[in-house]
C-alpha cells in the first residue's frame, strides 16, 4: 500500500515481481538493477540459494526528488518462486501497488503459470484485495528459448485480457524495462485516481516515469550470467 | 486511508518499515570500529543519526587543544554554538562540506545515506587544515596563555583538505555497507518471522479444520455402530421366530411333512441360522465399537474350548474335504478369560482356514503354553523396560491353513472392519467381513494379541496368544 507522507514530502510505492519458479523474476530486476543510475537506485539486495532459487525476495529500491521537492521512492520485490514459500510469498505480496506477473513462455510450463497465477490471486484474496483491483502487467519471459507459445498466441491473450501483455528475454535484457515501465504507469494511474497525487505532489506521470526510470550513463547492453543447466 | 489525511501510514508488511542509524548497526562493536578508525589517522569524529542524536563521539589528536579552550567561558560558549552549528547545518546534496571553527580548525561534514535516505551525519575532525594561519585568540581572557595554546595546537593532525575528502569518503562507504548489511539482517529476519507466522496461522486454522472433521467424523462413527446394533437386534427377532416355527414344522408338530418339504425347510432353516450368525457377527461388532460388550472371564481351559470349537467347524470341513489336526499339550494351564467369546474367536479363525483352504487341504491347531520376551507383549501400555518382566508366559492357540495365503502388502489391513483381501471373495466365499476385525477385538479385550504369518500360495497362520496371569 503506498505511503504519502505530505509532512516530509515523501511517498514509497510497492511494486512486486511475480510468477512461477524459475520464470526470471530475479533478472528482470537484475538488468533494471544494471541500467539504472547508480544515483537514483540502491544496492539489489537478492537473497538466494546456490543454486538460484529466492529465498525470501530480492529487493530494489529506486528514488528520485521530482521538481516540486517531493521524494519518490518505489520499491520493487521479488517473490520465491517454489510452492513451497507460499508464505512468504504473501507477506511479500502484502501491500504491493502493482505487480509485474512474469510468466514463463515455454509451452510446458504454461500449468506452472497457471498455478501461479492461481496462487498470486488466492495470496491477494488473503490480503484482501482482488486481482481485478490492482494494477496488472503480464510478461512473457524466455523468448528466446526453442518451443515457447507463438507470438501470434501471445498477442491474441493480450487482446483478450485486460492485463497489458510484454514480451521478453530477461537474460538479454529485452522487454525488462518495457515491462517495468508498463506497470509504473498502470500503477501510477491507479494511484493517481484514488489519492489524487498529481495534484497533491504536483507530479505528472511522466515526470514520475522518467523519474524512476533514468538510465544509466554507462550501461550499455545488461550481462546477465547464468550457468546453461540451472535454468531448469 | 482517506486522500484528505496529511500523513497517510497504512498497516504494511516489515519489508516498508523504515529503520533508524541505530536501528541498523550493533552500536557496541561500531564504536570499537571508529576508536580504531579515529587512532589511524589521530582525527576524531561524531555521528549524528537523523533525529540529531549523537550515536558516536571519538576524540582525536585535536581533543587537548579543545580542552584548554573550554576552560575559558568564552571558549566554552563559542565551542557549543559551533558544534550545534555543525549539526544543524544544512547539507546540500550528497557531497560533502566543511565548516571553520573559531579555533582555526576545521570539520568536514558528511551525509550518510541508506536507500537514498540521508539517514544521519557524519562530522570528520577537528583537523588542522593545511593552509591555517591561526587566529588570534587572546579575546578568550587574561589567563589565556598562547604558548600553551600553541604547543597543543602544534599536535593537531594537519592534513590536506583532498586527503580529508578520500578520507571522509570511505568511511562513510564503509559506513553505508555495514548499514546496508545491517538492513538486509533485519529485513530477512524480520521476513522470515513473518513467514513463519503466516505459515502457523494456516496451520492453526487447517488443524482447526481438521479437528472439527474429526469430531463430526468420530459422531458419524459412532451413530452407524448405534444404527448397526439396532438394526441387528431388530432383525433377530423376526429371524428367530422363522428359525422357531422351521424347527416346530421339522419336528413335525403342524403334521407330517413329505420329504420335499423336509428338504426345503431345512433349506430355510439352515440359511435362517446362517443369517443369524452374520448378524449375530454385526451385532458384537456394533457392540465392540461403541464400547459396549462386556466379558464374562471365569477359569477356563483353553484346550477343551479349542477342543469344542474344532468340532463345531469339523461339519463344515468334512463337507469341503479338509482335514483338521488337532495337537493340545497337557501342560496347558486354565487361565481367566470369556469361554464363549474365546470359542467365537476360534470358530471364526478355524472357520476361515477351512473356508479358505484349497481342497484335500489341512488345518492344523495347537494349544501349548510359551514364554515370550516381555518388551513384546501389552501392545499400547508404555513402560520402561526395566517395568516389564523379562519374560512373559502366554497360552498360544496356533490355527495354520494351506490355502491360498495372504499377500505381504496385505497383512496389516486383514484386521481392519469390512475389509477383505479380495473385493470379490465375499462373493464367493460369503461373509460379512467383520469376523477378524471382531476377531482382534476380542482377543485385545482379554489383553491377548494376534498375529498373522502367510506365504502366499501355501497357507497362513494366526496365532492367538493369551497372557497367563499368575494368582496375585
Amino acid at each position: 500500500m503506498v505511503q504519502i507522507n505530505l509532512e516530509q514530502r515523501e511517498i514509497t510505492l510497492k511494486i512486486v515481481y511475480y510468477g512461477p519458479a524459475l520464470s526470471g523474476k530475479t533478472t528482470n530486476l537484475q538488468v533494471v538493477h544494471q541500467l539504472l543510475d547508480p544515483d537514483s537506485r540502491g544496492r539489489l539486495m537478492v537473497l538466494d540459494t546456490s543454486d538460484d532459487r529466492t529465498l525470501f525476495f530480492d529487493l530494489m529500491p529506486v528514488f528520485f526528488k521530482t521538481r516540486s521537492g517531493f521524494t519518490v521512492k518505489v520499491k520493487i520485490f521479488t517473490v520465491p518462486g517454489q510452492v513451497m514459500h507460499n508464505s512468504t510469498r504473501r507477506v511479500v505480496l502484502q501491500g504491493a501497488d502493482g505487480v509485474a506477473f512474469v510468466a514463463d513462455s515455454q509451452k510446458s510450463l504454461s500449468k506452472a503459470n497457471n498455478e501461479s497465477w492461481r496462487d498470486m490471486a488466492n495470496n491477494l484474496k488473503m490480503n484482501g484485495l482482488e486481482v481485478s483491483e490492482i494494477p496488472m502487467v503480464i510478461q512473457f519471459n524466455k523468448r528466446d528459448l526453442s518451443e515457447v507459445r507463438s507470438d501470434e498466441e501471445i498477442a491474441e491473450v493480450g487482446r483478450k485480457g485486460k492485463e497489458p501483455v510484454y514480451k521478453a528475454t530477461a537474460i538479454k535484457g529485452e522487454g525488462v524495462m518495457e515491462t517495468l515501465e508498463g506497470i509504473l504507469r498502470l500503477t501510477w494511474r491507479s494511484l493517481n485516481n484514488k489519492y489524487n497525487l498529481e495534484e497533491k505532489l504536483q507530479v505528472r506521470e511522466n515526470e514520475f516515469i522518467s523519474g524512476v526510470l533514468k538510465r544509466s550513463a554507462r550501461a550499455g547492453t545488461p550481462i546477465i550470467h547464468r550457468e546453461e543447466e540451472d535454468l531448469r | 486511508m482517506t486522500p484528505a489525511s496529511p500523513s497517510s501510514t497504512v498497516d504494511s508488511s516489515v519489508l516498508q518499515k523504515s529503520f533508524s542509524l541505530g536501528e541498523l548497526l550493533d552500536l557496541e562493536s561500531f564504536r570499537e570500529v571508529c576508536e580504531s578508525y579515529a587512532g589511524l589517522f589521530q582525527i576524531g569524529f561524531k555521528i549524528f543519526d537523523q533525529s540529531k542524536e549523537l550515536l558516536v563521539d571519538v576524540k582525536g589528536s585535536g581533543a587537548d587543544f579543545c580542552a584548554y579552550l573550554f576552560q575559558f567561558p568564552e571558549g566554552k560558549a563559542r565551542c557549543t554554538k559551533e558544534v550545534s552549528a555543525i549539526r544543524d547545518q544544512e547539507i546540500p546534496g550528497r557531497d560533502l562540506s566543511y565548516h571553520n571553527c573559531f579555533t582555526g580548525l576545521q570539520y568536514a561534514i558528511a551525509p550518510i545515506f541508506h536507500e537514498g535516505d540521508a539517514i544521519g551525519r557524519l562530522v570528520y575532525g577537528p583537523y588542522l587544515p593545511a593552509d591555517l594561519s591561526p587566529p588570534d585568540l587572546s579575546y578568550l581572557g587574561e589567563r589565556f596563555n598562547s604558548g600553551i595554546a600553541s604547543r597543543l595546537l602544534g599536535n593537531v593532525r594537519k592534513v590536506k583538505t583532498d586527503v580529508v575528502l578520500k578520507v571522509v569518503r570511505h568511511l562513510t562507504q564503509t559506513i553505508e555497507v555495514m548499514l546496508y548489511i545491517g538492513y538486509k539482517h533485519a529485513l530477512t529476519s524480520r521476513m522470515h518471522v513473518e513467514a513463519v507466522t503466516a505459515s502457523y496461522t494456516e496451520l492453526q486454522h487447517k488443524n482447526q479444520e481438521l479437528r472439527e472433521s474429526f469430531e463430526r467424523l468420530k459422531e458419524l462413527d459412532r451413530l452407524k455402530s448405534n444404527f448397526l446394533a439396532t438394526v441387528s437386534h431388530e432383525l433377530r427377532t423376526p429371524l428367530t421366530s422363522v428359525i422357531g416355527y422351521s424347527e416346530m414344522l421339522l419336528e413335525g408338530l403342524a403334521g407330517s411333512l413329505t420329504d420335499e418339504q423336509r428338504e426345503y425347510i431345512g433349506t430355510i432353516m439352515e440359511k435362517g441360522e446362517q443369517l443369524l450368525g452374520l448378524i449375530s457377527g454385526i451385532l458384537d461388532f456394533s457392540k465392540i465399537e461403541t464400547g459396549t460388550l462386556r466379558l464374562n472371564p471365569t477359569p477356563t481351559n483353553l484346550v477343551e474350548v479349542t477342543r469344542s470349537a474344532v468340532s463345531t467347524v469339523m461339519p463344515q470341513a468334512r463337507k469341503l474335504g479338509v482335514n483338521i489336526d488337532f495337537f493340545a499339550d497337557q501342560n496347558t494351564p486354565t487361565i481367566n478369560a470369556d469361554s464363549d467369546k474365546i470359542r467365537q474367536v476360534l470358530v471364526n479363525l478355524l472357520g476361515n482356514a477351512v473356508k479358505f483352504n484349497r481342497k484335500d487341504g489341512k488345518v492344523s491347531v495347537r494349544v501349548e503354553p510359551i514364554s515370550r520376551p516381555g518388551q513384546s507383549a501389552r501392545v499400547g501400555e508404555d513402560l520402561p523396560a526395566a517395568l516389564v518382566p523379562a519374560t512373559e508366559e502366554f497360552v498360544s492357540i496356533a490355527v495354520a491353513d494351506t490355502g491360498v495365503g495372504i499377500p505381504g502388502d496385505k497383512l496389516d489391513r486383514i484386521f481392519d472392519s469390512f475389509y477383505q483381501v479380495d473385493g470379490s471373495s465375499t462373493r464367493e466365499y460369503g461373509g460379512t467381513g467383520l469376523g477378524l476385525a471382531i476377531t482382534r477385538n476380542l482377543v485385545d479385550a482379554h489383553g491377548g494379541i494376534i498375529e498373522v504369518a502367510s506365504e502366499q500360495g501355501k497357507g497362513s497362520t494366526f496365532t492367538v496368544l493369551l497372557p497367563v496371569e499368575k494368582a496375585a
